[in-house]
Formats: structure tokens, sequence, C-alpha cells
């Protein structure tokens, strides 16, 4: 229960950030997806039913700042929680390259997944353009800070394990 | 290929029956209760964070601010002295026009127009989603705001509506989302055409507005207002310029690239109007029209 609460107190810290980040440096253009990066790490390092739980949790947080509760992002984030975890247990935590292409794939698709479920845009947009635009440089932008955020972290583990904590 | 054990897999099923469950409900449009009580639990203890988190950037950030550029605030606050006494000025003059406009309303048997009833707020936080172009303000139903309410910045350009409410917030969705739609008018003493301002869904491009007559006067640079005819939005709020005009509809319409006022400014505070009477509104602009017709019948009738 306490490893429950503590990973939705990250996801509230995380949904705060993002909604703040904008505020902060409005001349932004992109605003990184913590929500998403959390998860999809959770799913290389956990496993699928960890991610899927956190997905669908952060997903609610998310769409409630958009709808009246569950919207798109629930199902697309959990969606996207399981497809990132085809990757776990499948590479070596030293492949400090393998989550931020993750992270970048997962977005692309939570993107294009997102863009298919808004009616106003499933007919009407120019996905070549969007994706060129929009959909690369946040996934870009979310590999980049990705591979920081798993070098902490593997850089802790070791630390860790070396018995210096 | 990939090895998910058994617990796994029915943890997936369970996750994805339930989510596809409120996907129903959600596309279906079912309101329970117990969903409306916990999406406002959790939008209501999020927000009071939100606006915590708000005034200390902001504390933080004015900190700075002043300590870095004391001279500069020194030298504005000497211009703002300069432009205060300007503006004092001004109102004297203004309330001479004003007491002289009234008393020629009154002379034509114009209705009086009611001052907006305004409620200032500050944008607390952005949207959570590049495709959905919304602000939260820190004023919600407690402080009388309403869904569908008109927002405008300071200056009087035209923001957004109040899409959902919170007891102490509320979310503003932009002119710039996909999903915003308001009727536009052009502000040219020869041309009044309308037509639909609709939103582009991204914030570096301009809006469009389109169903516009084909033979519409339209110019580069005419300024466009909210017509009031939707009955939605007040009408003379300011909303952007046009930048581009073109053919639509194989040449049936037209269509025109609008920028918006609020792109050039940065939405920190903003204004909701309360008492928007859209009755009261609409009433007054057919009984003001009335009028019109009827001096220009007399004048005809004269000449």
């Amino acid at each position: 229960m306490k490893k429950y609460l503590f990973n939705i107190l990250i996801l509230v810290i995380l949904l705060i950030c993002q909604l703040t980040i904008a505020i902060i440096f409005p001349s932004l253009k992109l605003v990184p997806d913590f929500i998403l990066i959390y998860i999809v790490i959770r799913a290389i390092i956990f496993g699928a039913k960890d991610a899927m739980i956190y997905g669908a949790i952060g997903g609610i947080f998310q769409d409630v700042f958009l709808t009246s509760f569950i919207g798109f992002f629930t199902p697309v984030k959990t969606a996207v929680a399981f497809l990132a975890a085809l990757l776990s247990g499948r590479f070596f935590p030293e492949n400090l390259l393998i989550p931020p292409l993750g992270v970048f794939m997962a977005t692309v698709v939570h993107e294009l997944l997102y863009l298919l479920l808004k009616e106003n845009y499933l007919f009407t947009a120019n996905y070549l353009v969007l994706l060129k635009e929009i959909i690369l440089p946040l996934a870009a932008l979310n590999a980049l800070i990705t591979f920081f955020v798993y070098l902490i972290y593997f850089l802790w583990g070791r630390w860790d394990l070396s018995g210096q904590a | 290929m990939f090895n998910f054990n058994r617990n796994t897999l029915i943890a997936a099923v369970l996750i994805i029956i339930l989510i596809f469950l409120f996907s129903f409900l959600y596309f279906n449009e079912l309101q329970f209760s117990f969903i409306s009580w916990l999406s406002d639990i959790i939008y209501n203890t999020i927000t009071p964070i939100l606006n915590v988190v708000h005034h200390l950037v902001e504390t933080i950030q004015s900190y700075f601010t002043t300590l870095f550029s004391i001279d500069e605030i020194n030298q504005e606050i000497k211009n703002l002295r300069q432009k205060n006494g300007t503006l004092e000025r001004q109102i004297l003059f203004l309330e001479n026009i004003n007491r002289e406009n009234k008393r020629l309303r009154e002379l034509l048997g114009f209705s009086e127009k009611v001052d907006y009833q305004m409620q200032g707020a500050e944008v607390i936080a952005n949207s959570p989603s590049i495709w959905e172009k919304t602000i939260t303000i820190n004023r919600g139903s407690s402080d009388g705001l309403k869904e569908r309410m008109p927002v405008i910045s300071y200056q009087g350009y035209l923001v957004g509506r109040i899409d959902h409410l919170g007891s102490h917030s509320a979310q503003v969705r932009l002119i710039t989302d996909q999903d915003f739609v308001v009727g536009g008018i052009i502000a040219r003493t020869e041309s009044r055409e309308i037509g639909l301002v609709r939103g582009s869904g991204r914030d570096d491009q301009p809006n469009i507005m389109d169903n516009i007559a084909w033979d519409a006067d339209l110019e580069i640079g005419d300024i466009v207002l909210s017509s009031g005819l939707s009955n939605n939005f007040p009408s003379g709020l300011k909303i952007g310029e046009v930048i581009e005009v073109e053919t639509d509809n194989y040449g049936l319409s037209q269509k025109a690239e609008i920028n918006l006022f609020i792109n050039d400014i940065t939405l920190e505070e903003v204004m909701v109007i309360k008492n928007f009477d859209q009755k009261a509104s609409s009433e007054a602009k057919v009984q003001e029209n009335e009028s019109i017709e009827e001096s220009e019948k007399d004048e005809n009738i004269t000449s």
C-alpha cells in the first residue's frame, strides 16, 4: 500500500511539473510528458502489470485536467505502458540507450493513438506535418530527459550496490 | 517471444476491460455521480497545490527580477507616474464625452449599455497535453463562475470560455483550441462581414475565419471582433487581425487567416465576464438596430 501511495505521489508531482512548466517558461513550445517518461521507465524496469496500473492512474490525472474523469489519456497511457513492457528484461541495465529509445517510440505511439481517438483531428489533421513539427521533436525531448533520468537511476543503483549508501 | 507470467496477463486483461468500460461511459456521455465526485475530488485536491506552487514560483521570480533590474524598475516608476498624470487628464475628458453619450442615447431612445461584471483570475496551470489548448485559473464556482462564461485578457482580447469548473479553480478552453468556434465580424466602417473563427490547435499557427460570403469585402489588416450572434459571447471583443484572405469551397466562399491578439501577450492574468446576459444583450441589439433603421427611414423621407 505504501509503495502505491508513494508512486501516486510521484505521479501527482510529475503532473504538477507538467502543468506549471509552461507557466514558468512561457516561450516553451513543447512540454515534455513527464508522466509518460515515468511510466515507460517503470514498464521497462518492473514489467507490464506495474506500469499499466500507474499508466491508468497517470492517464486519469491528466484527463481530470482536460475532461471530467476518464478521457483519452487513460486508455492510451495504459496501452503504451503495456507495449513498453515488451522491452522489460530484454536488455542489460548498462545499455543506457534502450530506455530513451523506448520512450522515443512510446511518445510517437502515444501521440498518434491520441490523435486517432480525437474526432476533430482524426480526419482533418495533416499527420506528416504534425509528425515532423510536433511529435518527433517532442519524442526527442522526452528521450533526452529519459537518458539523464535513467543515467541517474543507473548510477544510483551502482552506488547503492557498492555499499556506500 | 515475450514472456508474461499468468498474473500479469490477468491484471492486463482486467485493466483493459476496466478502461474500455470507462471509455464506453465517456464516449456515450453517461454521467455517474460517483465518477463525477471522484473526478471533483482529484481536481479540487490538486488545484490548491498548483496554486501554492504558482505563488511560490511567482515570489521567487519577482524577487530575482527586482534584484537584477532595480534601475529599470525605478525608471519605469518614473514613466508610469508621468503616464498616470496624462491618463487622469484623459479620464476627465472622457467623463465629459460619457455624459454627452448618455444624453444622446436618451434622445435617440437607445438602451443603456451595461458594463460587464468582471472577475479577475490568475493563470495557475497550462494544458497537460500539446493537443488541447486549455489553461487553469484560480477562480471557481465559489467565486460565482459558471460554465461557458467568456474569458478575456486585461487588454480586452478574447481568450476563451470556461469549460470545466472546480470549487476554487476552472479550466478555460482557449480560442486556439481545435474545438473552439466563435462568430467573428470585421470591424471596418465600410465592411461588417461575418464568419466563423476556428481554433487551429497550434500556438504558432493563425486561426481560420471561414464561412465568409464569396463577395465579402475583406482586406489584410482588418480587425476581427466577436459578432455576438452566437449568444455565447458578447459582441465587440477583440479577436485578431486578418493576415491572409483566400477563396474557399471552390470559390463559393472565402476564408481568412487570423493572427490572434492573445498570441502577442503572455497569459498570466485574465478576466471572466460574469454578468453577460445573452437575452438582454440580443434584445438591446435588436432595439438598437430598429432605432437605426427608423432613423435611416426618417432621413430618407426628409431627403
